[in-house]
């Protein structure tokens, strides 16, 4: 029977494990934000060494097992004397990881745009920089938001396999939790409850974010 | 001054432009017509840049378009009002028409605001300065497009069929604002297939066929016996415009 009850007692646990589960979320949906958009402008550009690079970044490392980049960077750097804790380490790792797949989700979004926007735009003598920042990331971003919900909903999920590199994450603990009370089944029901309560509310916010961002779409303001 | 001295224009292999010449004055209000693919769009977004030419020179006063350095100057001088409005979907008329002369002038956000409002109400569209395009209809997103472009106190404005996505109704509206600015020294280029509006506000009429300018005269002239109809071309073509038109 599912007696949530027996967990009553390891609800500390469980709630530093959610809140370094959130951290980490957050951290890396930012990180990889930034990293993205650095790759989309990259992707886009006009400058061949950039398109180059950029392309080589997104092949890389969205043909790459993240379980693997993981260890990589937790096991495999401190032989080249780089020293990260497991937390930085996954926070890094997503970024990098999660930015390939932002970089080609808002790359989607600036090539969708008008042309005839962009050029009417060019013709009143913007600088690229406010091109890009007044004109075409706005309107891109209405149309990528969505996509980029679910990418960022999938780096959420993807935090618990930081559980291999001995953080205590959400996933971390419920592990250490369910061998120690013997109730396996009572903790992942937990868990589940969980990630699914930490999903819902950035999905809440993306949604948000979309309808701000598509207002001019809505009738009669 | 817009001065053109023979101006090519290739895509690839096909030549659109081949050898134009052409010099604008102050004040001047020149339609440009012909037939559909002579080149007329092209031409016009040569002059702002938006096309690199292939050989030739234009200059807008003393800047050379072909310049890097000198095409914000040139833009800074030219605006142009497209055919598809092309307005900024994500921002409001109002911020629409005051961008460019905050983020390229340098204008501050109340002077642009002041000045898109009274160019809004010009246009008889105040009421909506807080509304999004998608909310316009099409000849009030044109009106719009006309107040972006002149918010940018233009030397020059480029018009390229500037009615020709709307209903006769709508144009007849926004070819009024037109012949509104065209009394008011503004240096007007516009591509048109509208002929008795080109015949009423221009001063001159260049025609253009197959890439090169077949006549470039005063209005009077263009339109005499003894002008444009000499030649057969252009004969066919307005023939063919007044039908379309009646
Ligand atoms: N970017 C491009 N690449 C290749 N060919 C082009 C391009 N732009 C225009 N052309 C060609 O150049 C020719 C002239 O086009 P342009 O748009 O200047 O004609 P137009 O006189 O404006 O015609 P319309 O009255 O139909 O607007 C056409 O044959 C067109 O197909
Ligand atoms: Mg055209």
């Amino acid at each position: 029977m599912l007696d949530l009850s027996a967990m009553a007692g390891y609800l500390p646990e469980f709630v530093e494990g959610f809140i370094i589960t959130a951290q980490v979320s957050i951290i890396s949906i930012i990180g990889s934000f930034i990293v993205g958009l650095m790759v989309a402008l990259a992707r886009v550009s006009t400058n061949k060494i950039f398109n180059f690079i950029s392309l080589i970044y997104v092949d890389l490392f969205r043909n790459i097992p993240f379980i693997v980049l993981i260890f990589f960077g937790y096991y495999g750097l401190p032989e080249i004397g780089i020293y990260i804790n497991a937390f930085w380490t996954g926070c890094l790792v997503l970024s990098i990881a999660v930015g390939a797949y932002v970089g080609e989700t808002i790359r989607a979004g600036i090539l969708g745009i008008d042309k005839g926007i962009v050029e009417a735009a060019r013709s009143f003598g913007f600088s690229k920089l406010k091109l890009y920042r007044k004109i075409i990331l706005p309107i891109s971003l209405t149309v990528s938001v969505r996509p980029l919900g679910s990418v960022f909903i999938n780096l959420i999920l993807t935090t618990s396999i930081l559980s291999t590199i001995t953080l205590n994450e959400l996933t971390g603990v419920s592990k250490v939790i369910a061998s120690n009370t013997f109730r396996p089944f009572e903790v992942y029901v937990f868990l589940v409850l969980l990630y699914g309560a930490l999903t819902f509310v950035i999905s809440g916010l993306i949604t948000l974010w979309h309808k701000r961002l598509n207002r001019y779409l809505e009738e009669g303001v | 001054m817009i001065k053109i001295k023979a101006l090519h224009k290739n895509f690839g292999n096909l030549e659109v432009l081949r050898g134009v010449n052409i010099s604008i004055n102050h004040g001047e209000v020149v339609s440009i017509l012909g037939g559909s693919g002579s080149g007329k769009s092209t031409l016009i977004r040569c002059i702002n840049g938006l096309e690199k030419v292939t050989s030739g020179s234009i200059t807008v006063d003393e800047y050379d378009v072909a310049d890097k350095k000198q095409l914000l100057n040139v833009r800074k001088k030219c605006s142009t009002v497209f055919q598809q409005f092309d307005l900024y979907p994500h921002l409001s008329v109002l911020d629409n028409i005051t961008l460019a002369p905050i983020n390229v002038l340098g204008e501050k956000k109340i002077e642009a605001n002041k000045v898109g409002l009274k160019l809004l109400e010009s246009v008889g569209i105040l009421e909506k300065a807080n509304n999004y395009p998608a909310q316009l209809s099409g000849g009030e997103k044109q009106r719009a497009g006309i107040c972006r472009a002149l918010a940018m106190k233009p030397d020059y404005l480029l018009l390229d069929e500037v009615t020709s996505s709307l209903d006769p109704e709508m144009t007849a509206e926004v070819l009024g604002i037109l012949k509104n600015l065209s009394g008011k020294g503004i240096t007007m280029i516009f591509v048109t297939h509208e002929i008795e509006f080109a015949r009423e506000i221009s001063n001159r009429i260049v025609f253009l066929d197959e890439g090169v300018i077949l006549k470039d005269l005063s209005k009077e002239h263009f339109f005499s016996a003894e002008g444009g109809c000499l030649e057969p071309r252009i004969k066919k073509f307005l023939s063919k415009m007044d039908k379309n038109n009646g």
